[in-house]
Order: structure tokens, then C-alpha cells, then sequence
């Protein structure tokens, strides 16, 4: 059974301009997908579109496991979100509340989400903290996020994201604010953690070297359309659009099957 | 903490010791005479002296005191109770109940503060609780105006739609996301409004409508000592700066605050 499937999606804008023109788009169980393409190609778009968040239009079906999404209540889909269905936002400096301390933020997740009681939650956010490399947890649960750096606040996110243990991740261009030391552990610690809890990834990006280490299929997206799709080797090796070989001709000042 | 906080808290703290402590006082009764001492200057009996009627000033001073922070704490802590969840509302979820709330804002904005303050008291009649409720029902628009705007700014922050992503109901994201981002500026707005209300209610005991006769109120004993400040400044004089003082110990508080809040910022 796939996690996500969807076909021939597509969303309008509100003045009825398409935004994504029949798309599709197949992550299986356990599997990582890249979606790759440029600035404007659509692919946020697509991912608000599987939160339920898209705000025009949309047609075409969209299955997270056995469930038709499409046809989901918005009470139905806050139950899924943040528990089943995780994204994870791009900027981490911006996407904690200023107000609370990590600790707090992460407890509250996973006693609204999870269910956990007032105590339990404060320990499993501690030891959480700890496992995404946060040590001593127990101090960095008292921390406010103006006191954290870029690297250290991506961490945060990602055990928010996680810490439901989630089915399928969406990561919407993940480690992009991040110099490219930190991000490198950053990515290694995803990979550990996918491991651990065998969720499979949607990964949003427009960085190839990202979707090389982290994927094994990707989607190329241009204006809208899905261009091309396929195993990542194949895609990167022998892409068969114009486009798709633009890209990562653009991308990449690497030598062809690096990495992959 | 600055000293500007701190010099607002013991102005303050020191007002409300006195407000509480004088009523320990057996001997100490705001509408007693002393009818061997009319207008008399301060002295070892009557240490701020004796108003035309021969009371102690410092006495009515004190009680009044208490009339005044009893009445601006009270409405000022009821404006926030009615303004700060119906600006959350209107500003969290937009659309109609925006309109509703704003339009209702609106209305009774369009009314200058004093000008409806003593039109309702002259409908109301005078009295301390009347005082309450018609600082709270004309102060709570602006808490509401500023809490909106508040919410307003802070929704449209990534962190807002991060929560909402991750499942979270609108109750949840206003009580423990929106509202402590807003809180700063509320709390600040809020305290200096206790200095505010508390020149509200002078104003309306001085043109008659505030607190009845004999009751001890700022406004009234300087409505009292208007007509013999030439024999007796000091009747005068001793409302007046204690409305000064307790007004600018809540502005100093409130500097304060704000200067703290906005740390983090």
C-alpha cells in the first residue's frame, strides 16, 4: 500500500488561475520522495494541497493510505495533521513561538497530539530533545528560541515533527536557512531518524545534492506540470526531459553518478 | 528591572499601604468633624490640615485613595476581561465576527471618553459601583481595538501557521500562542489605563457626577477646596498631588513593563 498517492491533482487559485495542472505523485511505504524544481513550480502548493490547507480549488484524488483526503472534513483532517501526516516548516528561527520555551512547545505536542499526560510529556519532550541531539535535554527545555541558533531550532522542529511518530513527513525545503555544516548533520540526523521510525518522506527542494542524499525517487515539477518522475539514479543519470537535464546541468557542478 | 519600574511600585505600593493601613486607624473616619478646626493649616492634630467642614484632609485623602484604586483596579481588570477575548475573536478569526466586533468598537469609540462617561453617570446616578461599571463599559473598546491588532500581526507569523499544520485547534493556537504574544502590549496598555481611569474618575466626582457628597473622593475634595483655595491652598493642594502621584506611579509602572516585555523582541 502506498502512504500518499495522488492523481491528476489540480489546484486553482482563488481568481481561478491553475496553479498545478494534473499532477501525480506515488510515495510508498517507507519510501523517500524528492520533489525538485524550480521557485514558482508548484510544488508548495502541492504540499499546503496534502495538509488540506490548499485555500483555491482543487480537483483530482488525492489517498493518504486507504483514505480519500479530498473528500476528508477539516475536523477529520486536524486529527491527521501533526499526528499521521506531519509537515514540517521551512524556516526554524520562524516557525517556533517566541513565547514558549522549546520544552513547553514540545510537551504541548505531545500531550494535544499524542496524548500523553502533563508529566509524561514534559519527560518524552526531554528525552526527545536529547535524541535530536539537544543534550542535556533537560536544560534545553528551558530554553526560549531567541536563545537557540539555526541549526539548534532545526533540531526542535524536527522532534516536534516527529514526536507523534508520523506515517508520512513532509519537509518543505528542510535545512535551507541552515549554513552547509550544520545542515549536513542535520541531514544525517533525518536519515538516522527515518530509520528509527520508518516514516516515509516527501521532501520538497529545489537543492539536488540534498535529493541525492536523501531520496530515492524523485518528481521534477515545472510550471505547474509533473515532468518527469522516476528512480533517483535514473532521473539524475538519464533524465529524459530538456528540462529535468537543465536542472540538474544548474545544480550540480558534480560529476554524473556522484552520490547517487 | 529599571528604576522606572521600581519607582512606579513604591509609589504605588506605598499608596495602597497607606489606603489599607488607615483603616486601622479607630480615630480615623473620613466624614468626622473636628468643629473647633475649620480650614486650618497643617499642624501636629491635622498633619495636611482640615477641609471648610472640618475634616482631616489626610484622612479623606487616604480613604479616597482607596475609593479610587479600588474603582480604576476593578475596571480596569473588567475592560480587559470583556476586550481582550472579543479583540482574540475578532482578529483570530476575521470575516463577520470581525465586522460585528469592530463596528461595536467603533460605536462606542465614537463617543469621547468623559462626554459618555457623564452622560451615562447622569443616568445611572452617582455612585462607586456606577463608576465601575461605566468605566468598564466605555474603556473596554480600546483594550479590544488593541488586542486585535495584535492578533492580527501575529497570525500572519510563520510560527502561527507552523502550530495550526501541526493540528492544532483555533482555541488552542489563541490561548497558548496568540494571546502571550499580545500580552505586552495589553498588560502595558492596561496599567497605565488604571492611571487613566483613575483621572476619569476624578473628573467626574469633580463635576459632581462621580462619587455622592460626602463620600471622600480627589475629585470631590478638590471640587470642596475650589471655593477657599485663596484662605486654604492646602485643601487644594493635597488631592491634587495625590492624583498626580498615583497617576504617575501607574505610568511609571507601565514604562516599566513595557521596557521589560520588549526584551525578547
Amino acid at each position: 500500500m502506498s502512504d500518499l498517492a495522488l492523481k491528476e491533482i489540480t489546484l486553482r487559485g482563488a481568481g481561478g488561475q491553475v496553479i498545478v495542472d494534473q499532477a501525480d505523485l506515488v510515495v510508498e511505504s517507507g519510501e523517500s520522495v524528492a520533489l525538485i524544481g524550480e521557485s514558482g513550480a508548484g510544488k508548495t502548493s502541492l504540499a499546503l494541497a496534502i495538509m488540506g490547507l490548499w485555500p483555491g480549488t482543487s480537483e483530482g484524488a488525492m489517498l493518504f493510505r486507504d483514505r480519500r483526503l479530498d473528500s476528508t472534513s477539516e475536523a477529520d483532517y486536524r486529527a491527521l495533521r501533526g499526528r499521521e501526516l506531519v509537515y514540517m516548516p521551512q524556516d526554524p528561527a520562524a516557525a517556533l513561538s517566541p513565547t514558549m520555551t522549546v520544552g513547553a512547545a514540545l510537551s504541548d505536542v505531545l500531550r494535544f497530539r499524542a496524548g500523553l499526560n502533563r508529566t509524561a510529556a514534559r519527560e518524552s519532550a526531554i528525552s526527545w530533545l536529547d535524541r535530536v541531539g539537544l543534550s542535556p535535554g533537560r536544560e534545553m527545555a528551558g530554553r526560549y528560541p531567541y536563545q537557540l541558533s539555526g541549526g539548534m531550532a532545526q533540531r526542535v522542529l524536527m522532534a516536534k515533527a516527529l514526536a507523534c511518530e508520523p506515517q508520512l513527513l513532509i519537509a518543505d525545503e528542510p535545512f535551507s536557512s541552515l549554513d552547509p555544516d550544520t545542515a549536513f548533520d542535520q541531514i544525517a540526523l533525518l536519515q538516522e531518524l527515518q530509520v528509527e521510525g520508518r516514516f516515509s518522506l516527501l521532501l520538497i527542494t529545489h537543492d539536488l545534492g540534498l535529493a541525492r542524499r536523501l531520496a530515492t525517487k524523485v518528481v521534477v515539477m515545472r510550471s505547474g506540470r509533473v515532468v518527469e518522475s522516476g528512480p533517483l539514479a535514473a532521473v539524475f543519470n538519464q533524465p529524459k526531459e530538456q528540462y529535468t537535464a537543465e536542472l540538474i546541468a544548474a545544480g550540480l557542478p558534480l560529476s554524473p553518478g556522484e552520490g547517487v | 528591572m529599571s528604576n522606572t519600574l521600581k519607582l512606579g511600585i513604591l509609589i504605588i505600593g506605598l499608596l495602597i499601604l497607606a489606603a489599607v493601613l488607615v483603616g486601622l486607624f479607630d480615630g480615623a473616619d473620613p466624614v468626622a468633624q473636628d468643629q473647633q478646626a475649620f480650614l486650618e493649616a497643617p499642624s501636629a492634630d491635622h498633619w495636611l490640615g482640615t477641609d471648610r467642614l472640618g475634616r482631616d484632609i489626610l484622612v479623606r485623602l487616604l480613604f479616597a485613595g482607596r475609593t479610587s484604586l479600588t474603582v480604576s483596579l476593578t475596571a480596569v481588570t473588567a475592560m480587559v476581561l470583556i476586550g481582550l477575548p472579543l479583540g482574540l475573536v475578532a482578529g483570530y478569526f476575521g470575516g463577520w465576527v470581525d465586522n460585528v466586533v469592530s463596528r461595536l468598537i467603533d460605536i462606542f469609540l465614537a463617543f469621547p471618553f468623559i462626554l459618555g462617561a457623564v452622560a451615562l453617570m447622569a443616568v445611572f446616578g452617582p455612585g462607586l459601583w456606577n463608576i465601575f461599571l461605566v468605566m468598564a463599559l466605555l474603556g473596554w473598546p480600546q483594550i479590544a481595538r488593541l488586542a486585535r491588532a495584535g492578533v492580527i500581526d501575529e497570525v500572519t507569523k510563520d510560527y502561527v501557521a507552523a502550530v495550526k499544520v501541526a493540528g492544532a485547534t483555533p482555541w488552542y493556537v489563541m490561548r497558548r500562542h496568540v494571546l502571550p504574544g499580545i500580552s505586552g502590549p495589553v498588560i502595558v496598555f492596561a496599567v497605565m489605563g488604571v492611571g487613566t481611569v483613575i483621572l476619569a474618575e476624578a473628573t467626574l466626582s469633580f463635576l459632581g457626577f462621580g462619587m455622592p457628597a460626602p463620600q471622600p473622593s480627589w475629585g470631590l475634595m478638590i471640587s470642596d477646596a475650589r471655593l477657599v483655595y485663596a484662605t486654604a491652598p492646602w485643601a487644594l493642594i493635597a488631592p491634587g498631588v495625590a492624583i498626580i502621584l498615583a497617576c504617575l506611579g501607574f505610568n511609571l509602572i507601565g514604562e516599566g513593563l513595557r521596557d521589560l516585555l520588549d526584551i525578547h523582541e
